[in-house]
């Protein structure tokens, strides 16, 4: 991405292209499940009771698949609700968690495994919730962009005295962090100050800390 | 008969086993890839006639796995799955001599239509009937 001036325009077409991915593979595999449902019915080597065990195990994902599907639309809403109405309260965990299973999507890819800890104290956060969001996409992006194949990282988010603090810890050589990242970072910084946040970024040996600090 | 050896990259598990099960039960020896990283060193060791790749996975572009496909083993035949109408991403494709791509979600008759076509051009063939 050429180096420019984040903007929520410009990170909400990412959240959604990144949501239309998601539900469009969900659609993918309900697509696929119901012909293989079809391949079973047709299927002239099996006999009716294996075929009914077959369709029964298949239902059951499809269920599951739907429900992850629903759960990913309740998310999209709420973050879309957050969006259009700027009085709108959020709690931080329930930001951070409404982002979670596209940092998880993103991690897996790489095969990196990821622990979450979320102080379940977090305050509510009024105001700038879509620029927080926005914001902890964007760092969650860079993030695992940096993430090196079987990395292990952990995020996690405490309620200081005057802050909520999110850490984003990884084994990442540095070059990999400045090289890979999706946003400019000179960019992020200055769109988190705009909003009253501040985010860093630091290089402990192998590992890479990126901290974004709330003021509660 | 030897059958056309598909390798499904996707980083979509579910979607990647249930079309590789519906692949091989018409006769395709299908295997699926859900991570980008693993896709190179399969491929050496399960030489496929065709790879079914995912345009949009994360980390590392559809396209960049595709260059070093075509760089390490250029008489694979890569059909590019895409879930959006990314017309520049598959332009860049065609730059690559890879003119095969199908939108997801898709018809496995269409699919296998397509593996079909591809493979041919090596004097492969496969029935499209399955058990």
């Amino acid at each position: 991405m050429p180096e420019q001036p984040i903007t929520n325009t410009l990170v909400i077409g990412r959240l959604i292209a990144l949501f239309v991915h998601e539900t469009n593979n969900h659609l993918a595999t309900l697509g696929e499940s119901a012909g293989l449902g079809d391949d079973i019915l047709c299927a002239r080597n099996l006999s009716d009771k294996d075929k009914l065990k077959e369709l029964e195990k298949l239902l059951s994902a499809m269920g599951d698949r739907i429900g992850h599907a629903a759960s990913l639309v309740r998310t999209f809403g709420e973050l879309g609700r957050c969006m259009e109405n700027p009085a709108a309260t959020i709690d931080v965990s329930q930001a951070i968690e409404g982002i979670l299973p596209f940092l998880e999507k993103l991690a897996r890819q790489k095969n990196a495994r990821i622990s979450i800890a979320l102080d379940r104290k977090l305050p509510a956060a009024a105001g700038n919730c879509s620029e927080l969001q926005c914001l902890v996409l964007a760092l969650f992006d860079n993030f695992c962009a940096a993430l090196e194949p079987n990395a292990m990282a952990t995020i996690s988010a405490e309620n200081t005295s005057s802050s909520v603090m999110l850490n984003l810890t990884a084994d990442c050589p540095a070059a990999a962090v400045t090289e890979k990242q999706f946003w400019p970072w000179s960019s992020l910084e200055t769109f988190a100050r705009a909003n009253g946040f501040k985010i860093t970024r630091q290089q402990r040996g192998g590992a890479v800390t990126i901290e974004l600090r709330i003021p509660s | 008969m030897n059958k056309i050896k598909v390798l499904i990259v996707d980083d979509e598990h579910d979607f990647a086993a249930t079309l590789a099960e519906r692949l091989c039960l018409r006769s395709y020896d299908a295997r699926i890839v859900v991570n980008a990283c693993e896709t190179l060193s399969l491929i050496d060791k399960i030489k496929p006639d065709v790879v079914l790749l995912d345009l949009n996975l994360q980390g590392i572009s559809g396209i960049e796995i595709l260059m070093t496909l075509k760089n390490v083993s250029p008489e694979v035949e890569v059909i590019l799955l895409t879930g959006h109408m990314d017309i520049a991403r598959s332009i860049e494709g065609l730059r690559l001599d890879s003119f095969h791509y199908i939108f997801k979600p898709f018809d496995i008759r269409e699919l296998t239509e397509k593996i079909d076509a591809v493979t041919a051009k090596h004097g492969r063939k496969q029935g499209n009937e399955h058990a």
